[in-house]
């Protein structure tokens, strides 16, 4: 709630405005400011004030007068309008022309003035943490500073998100997992013009198969079995904001093809309902498939896939953003060190070495994992190799990935080997069924 | 004079919720205030000027409730409403005359409270 809070007494009645005055000012945060007659009023209206109580009849013009132009002025301060006597049409029309309220002078009118007053300033108090928030938000999701990286696939993901924000247009983001699809959405989003609205996202792997189409279109009372009230689905809530559709790739055939048509008609009908609702939300969706390959295999119906494609973006894998890492690496570890109160903390040139090194199959969302680790594992401001330890789940995959000589596997299997027991030449030569030699050899030409 | 209490200070205590110095800062209002009000509904009542006697009595009607004048609350309004609706004209003279003159009483009291 705001501290302090201004409000102008406009009432010609001294008596009555003396009493109004006490009464609101009993309340310490609340400076209240009188005036007797309309022009005095209207010249200081400049000076903001965060409500107005206002009497219908001035000496000098009327209650609808000085309303409109309070109003011409600044349409969202609230005004009380107070009365001498009830007048039902005449609050109708002044309720209509933007009053706040209503109230007839009579022996509880104080309190229902104090009543107003007070909802007026928790209702100021909410609106000013909303917009805050949104600017929050929207500071959050300013995709120049949110998304990171300066290398050449990065850019041209840049020069996307750009034209995505300026159209209306349909987007669809592939990347493999962790690449940061959902932020590149939000981006979007967020920097749009329908920023202001809301940004609904539902991941279809979330969602139990059968549960998809209520979940999206949402569902009358008594659809279903457990449908005890009506819900509204994530369209309708997305209203004319946006629509992320994450792992659409993932979506069961069925539901395919009830999507198809709601994007085509631009309008759904709710499980167990007969009525139609308008579809205004803008869509985007996200996968981490290759969705011409699910086509082709009959996975994914191709008409559903055109609709959805609009303007691809790709975002590359961290492996092929070169110096991206390193720069994401730093980022994380500020940003780590900053919310931890840590100070700040440096990579060791071999500890950016085994970063830049390693293929990163969780992508940015592991790099994020494995750097903050190594932020907590380290002892002094400097994080070094040994700090940082990798705990990939796919292992065979990520080695494969990185596309190395037969000699330098070789020579990889056998540190593994080396580092898991604690360099036993013997143990592993038996183990790996080679000779003793050979590892001493390695050894001594520093391949291992 | 009759001995009968004529105003009641309870909702203005109400309101001035302890403060003493808010409790006389308004019965010298009102006692400064009340009357030019009722000098202009007896000039409004000379002139046969009904509106300045309608704004004269709505204007006083807040100040009457203030300080629990009961035996006013409805003259004053009686008097605000035959006048703006020009009806029942000849028992504006009758009222005016009572309203001016519990008031006087209730000045007195007022002063030697």
């Amino acid at each position: 709630m705001p501290d302090n809070f201004s409000v102008f007494v406009v009432e010609d009645d001294e008596f009555y405005s003396e009493v109004l005055e006490y009464h609101l000012s009993l309340n310490p945060d609340i400076t209240v400011t009188k005036f007797t007659n309309a022009k005095e009023f209207l010249n200081n209206l400049d000076k903001n004030p965060d409500a107005i109580t206002l009497d219908y009849s001035l000496p000098d013009m009327s209650g609808e007068e000085v309303l409109k132009k309070i109003k011409e002025y600044n349409s969202e301060i609230p005004v009380v309008m107070i009365s001498g006597q009830e007048d039902i049409k005449t609050a109708i029309a002044l309720l209509k022309d933007g009053a706040y309220d209503y109230i007839v002078k009579d022996e509880d009118t104080k309190d229902r003035i104090w009543n107003a007053i007070k909802n007026i300033r928790e209702k100021e108090g909410l609106k000013k943490e909303i917009s805050e928030l949104k600017q929050q938000v929207k500071k959050k999701y300013d995709f120049t500073t949110s998304i990171i990286g300066n290398s050449p696939s990065m850019k041209k993901v840049f020069a996307m998100i750009e034209k995505a924000v300026k159209s209306n247009i349909t987007v669809s983001v592939t990347g493999e997992t962790g690449t940061g699809k959902e932020i590149v959405a939000k981006s979007i989003h967020y920097n749009s013009p329908r920023g202001k609205k809301p940004f609904v996202a539902v991941n279809i792997t979330a969602i139990p198969s059968e549960l998809v189409e209520s979940e999206l279109f949402g569902h009358e009372k008594g659809a279903f079995t457990g449908a005890s009230a009506r819900r509204i689905g994530k369209f309708e809530e997305a209203g004319d904001g946006t629509i992320f559709l994450d792992e659409i790739g993932e979506m069961d055939i069925n539901m395919q093809s009830k999507l198809l048509r709601v994007l085509q008609e631009r309008e759904l009908t709710r499980v167990g309902g007969s009525g139609l609702v308008k579809v205004k939300c803008r869509v985007l969706s996200a996968t981490h498939k290759d969705m011409a390959e699910e086509v082709r295999k009959g996975n994914f119906r191709e008409d559903l896939y055109y609709r959805l494609l609009g303007l691809p973006i790709t975002l590359p894998p961290l492996r092929e953003r070169g110096n991206d890492t390193l720069v994401l690496a730093k980022h994380f570890i500020d940003e780590y060190a900053e919310e931890n109160d840590m100070g700040r903390l440096k990579l060791s040139s071999k500890a950016q070495n085994k970063l830049f090194k390693y293929p990163w199959p969780g992508n940015i969302r592991e790099l994020k994992a494995v750097v903050e680790l190594c932020c907590v594992m380290t002892d002094s401001d400097v994080i070094e190799e040994e700090h940082i330890t990798f705990n990939s789940t796919g292992s065979i995959d990520t080695l494969l990935q990185n596309e190395m000589s037969l000699e330098e596997y070789k020579n990889r299997i056998v540190k593994h080997y080396l580092d898991k027991y604690s360099n036993d030449v013997v143990n592993v030569a038996k183990r790996l069924d080679i000779g003793k030699s050979t590892i001493y050899r390695m050894l001594q030409e520093r391949l291992v | 004079m009759s001995d009968e209490k004529l105003y009641d200070l309870e909702q203005l205590n109400a309101i001035a919720a302890g403060n003493e110095d808010f409790v006389i800062k308004m019965v010298n209002m009102f006692l400064e205030m009340t009357p030019g009000l009722v000098g202009r509904i007896e000039a409004g009542l000379q002139t046969q000027d009904w509106t300045e006697v309608r704004s004269a009595a709505h204007k006083m009607k807040p100040s009457v409730d203030m300080m629990g004048v009961k035996s006013l609350h409805d003259v004053v309004r009686a008097i605000e409403g035959n006048a703006k609706t020009e009806s029942n004209l000849e028992q504006i003279p009758e009222l005016y005359f009572k309203l001016s003159e519990t008031l006087d009483n209730v000045y007195e009291q007022l002063r030697n409270r």
